[in-house]
């Protein structure tokens, strides 16, 4: 079991004509993940490696049955590209484009409020449910297939970082998901969290923050009242000055809130485990879940 | 990038060595190992460079170092990468 996708999503790749889009749809095809179709409005007709690609994201479903749009277009269209997804009939909708103006993805969310599809990011790694299927540009061979653990996290990096220790400790993943790093996104913790605990392959999750925003400290409340499975957390920033943004949009403390310190407290107040140095996160996962 | 990031840190006296951590996803290791191949030979490096790479193209990126005949010290993980800079900069 995973959540959110499995071996029978049929994905299609917006923007799969850029450079990065190319690269890294042949990346999840390469890994496994059932690419059906490609969106590049005035390319309907061409093909990459084979995929069919279409000018709109409704021809593609159409055409297809793709059910997961995976998104590479560049920021200043990013968010039509996004509400032309929820428009199509796909149930979830992966945003990989960093740099969408915040004033565009409020008008995204408030589009999407009113839809029955998911949203993963913008500004994130993507989701992966090792073994079945890799929608993002993370790399798949650091993950190890069949669970127990799910990993939900706000930088694309520290995931990659805190699967790979599981990896190398024996731990496997049941999905790992990069949630992003813009202060306006989709889905978030308390979603993901939500999932983990209702999904019974998953018998632990790994939660990784950053400072900025509120997201953790609500998730740990979150935790503390509906979660019944171990959490290990990470919070990343904490030598970082108030006021400066720490290379994510939404990672800057502003005023007295945000910081690390008081994501920490709270996370602990509500029996997270908190790893304190990221060079031991492997071990302390195999201590807490008990391998 | 790379070399603008290898000037702003040279920019500091107080800098005795500097520490590469990559895991990459749209990055490339290849990428990124050329763009320290190149930046270590315009801007002559003048203190020791720790490098700890994984992630997307990995294999491509350590044997770019490799061939590159540069001093770089290669490290294995984050815990190695920061006990070794930390040798350094402490000797």
């Amino acid at each position: 079991m995973s959540i959110f996708v499995n071996k029978d999503t049929r994905l299609l790749v917006q923007g799969i004509t850029g450079k990065e889009g190319q690269f890294h749809t042949r990346q999840c095809v390469a890994y496994g993940t059932r690419v059906v179709a490609g969106v590049t409005p005035g390319k309907a007709g061409q093909n990459m490696d084979g995929i069919p690609v279409f000018n709109t994201v409704q021809d593609a479903v159409k055409e297809t049955g793709a059910n997961c749009s995976m998104i590479f277009v560049p920021p200043p269209f990013a968010a039509d590209a996004i509400m032309e997804a929820s428009d199509s009939g796909v149930n979830l909708i992966v945003a990989i484009t960093e740099g969408i103006p915040v004033l565009d993805m409020m008008r995204v969310k408030n589009y999407l409020s009113t839809k029955a599809c998911r949203l993963i990011g913008p500004n994130c790694p993507g989701i992966i449910t090792p073994g079945e299927c890799k929608i993002g540009i993370m790399p798949g061979p650091i993950h190890k297939p069949g669970g127990p653990i799910g990993v939900v996290s706000r930088s694309g990096t520290l995931t990659y970082e805190v699967v790979h220790q599981l990896t190398l400790q024996n731990i496997g993943q049941t999905t790992c998901i990069g949630i992003g790093g813009d202060p306006v996104n989709g889905t978030n913790f308390i979603d993901c969290l939500s999932a983990f605990q209702n999904d019974p392959d998953t018998q632990g999750i790994v939660m990784v923050g950053e400072i900025g925003g509120a997201a953790e400290e609500d998730a740990s409340e979150f935790i503390k009242n509906h979660v019944t499975k171990p959490v290990v957390g990470f919070i990343a920033g904490l030598t970082a000055p108030p006021g400066r943004r720490m290379g994510h949009a939404g990672a800057i403390i502003s005023g007295s809130s945000g910081t690390g310190q008081a994501k920490i407290a709270a996370m602990k107040a509500c029996g997270i485990h908190i790893c304190e140095d990221l060079g031991t996160f492997g071990p302390l996962c195999a201590r807490v879940f008990g391998k | 990038m790379v070399e603008n990031g290898f000037r702003i840190i040279l920019s500091d006296p107080n800098v005795k060595g500097i520490l590469i951590n990559i895991f990459g996803g749209i990055l490339r290791c290849d990428i990124l190992a050329e763009g320290v191949v190149q930046a270590a030979r315009k801007t002559g490096i003048s203190v020791p460079v720790v490098v700890r790479m994984e992630g997307t193209n990995v294999e491509k990126g350590r044997q770019i170092l490799k061939d590159s005949g540069l001093n770089l010290i290669t490290a294995v993980d984050l815990r190695d990468a920061a006990q070794k800079v930390a040798e350094i900069v402490k000797a």
